[in-house]
């Protein structure tokens, strides 16, 4: 079966308030949504480019539906009980490989619990140009430790 | 299954009769594609070849315009009789037919970009690019390539290049349809 023209892979690294990893998982990213769709087309038709990018945590465990607009139940930005502090969202150039004819780049946030208690990460999501893009549910939910960094990577790639 | 994209051909021959019909998975994006997603979203410089083979490492977060009107062969679906295999770095189609109606033209009619349509029941949805080429040449035109182009601030960008399986041969006097549809699923 030939692959997908867009794909997307979903990167979760742990690590502890001494920078040590102690949690990684790669999974496919399985959830394009509905807003994808309206961000490809409002590209097409001129009315808006791709901009403003946007990775969120969730504690919701609700499969991801085409017309979600958001995750089931967003980890607010904070140091207060059950919230993580967002960093900023940042990409690496793409890299386009000619002897494969893929291309790919990352898009990364890291996720700080400030919070004095543990916080339980079990969904992701994506929005750009005003659109929520992506939807994850992860197969095993992470709980971050006091003082602990989740940092979410999402790696776009296309195949030619 | 993440984003698949999908091409449709149809000839409708000059009594209004569908003479040919096929539909294709889309093989390929390229990176121009990669490369203007990326510097919208990070507003970083990122280099893209314009259909002129011009080289622009810049950030821009300009739309990626593919709704080319009528007579006008510059950007939107654009087909062609190169019969290269695409790769990653192309930027324009091997050899573009012109917009015309001389020997080897086709005329090209307006771009039209469909909103999306759900399907709830299954969790897929997809959008469609399309566009009519009418051969009043006055001989057979061969197609064996398509494009899609999209224009923003700083020119022409091939984002996705197919080679047909079969070429197709248009008889004067019949119109091809080309449809690009883009495909998810939840």
């Amino acid at each position: 079966m030939r692959k997908p023209n867009i794909d997307a892979y979903l990167t979760v690294i742990v690590r502890d308030k001494n920078g040590k990893v102690v949690y990684r998982r790669r999974y496919k990213s399985r959830s394009f949504v509905e807003g994808f769709l309206n961000a490809l087309q409002n590209n097409f038709t001129n009315s808006n480019g791709f901009n403003s990018p946007y990775l969120v945590v969730g504690s919701g465990t609700t499969p991801p539906k085409i017309t979600d607009t958001g995750l089931t139940n967003q980890i607010g930005n904070g140091t207060s009980s059950g919230q993580l502090q967002y960093g900023s969202d940042s990409g690496t150039i793409p890299i386009i490989n000619t002897n494969t004819n893929t291309g790919s780049f990352s898009w990364s946030k890291t996720f700080n619990n400030g919070s004095g208690g543990n916080v339980t990460v079990s969904e992701v999501g994506a929005y750009f140009s005003g659109q929520f893009v992506l939807h994850d549910l992860l197969p095993s939910s992470i709980t971050l430790a006091p003082n602990q960094v989740l940092t979410v990577v999402y790696t776009i790639t296309i195949s030619t | 299954m993440n984003v698949k994209a999908y091409l449709k051909i149809k000839v409708i021959n000059e009594k209004g009769k569908c003479i040919y019909y096929r539909r294709y998975r889309s093989r390929s994006f390229v990176a121009n594609f990669i490369n203007l997603m990326f510097t919208g979203l990070f507003n970083q410089s990122v280099t893209f070849v314009n259909t002129s083979g011009s080289i622009a490492n810049v950030p821009t977060t300009y739309p990626l315009n593919v709704q080319d009107s009528s007579n006008d062969d510059n950007f939107g679906i654009q087909i062609g009789t190169g019969t290269t295999a695409p790769a990653i770095t192309d930027y324009r189609l091997t050899q573009l037919i012109l917009n015309g109606t001389s020997a080897g033209q086709m005329q090209y009619g307006v771009v039209t970009v469909m909103s999306p349509v759900i399907n709830t029941t299954n969790n897929t949805g997809y959008i469609t690019v399309t566009r009519a080429f009418t051969n009043n040449s006055g001989g057979s035109i061969t197609v064996s390539e398509v494009g899609l182009v999209a224009k923003n601030n700083y020119g022409y960008y091939l984002l996705i290049h197919d080679l047909l399986p079969t070429p197709i041969t248009v008889p004067n006097g019949s119109t091809l349809s080309i449809a690009y549809e883009i495909q998810i699923a939840t």
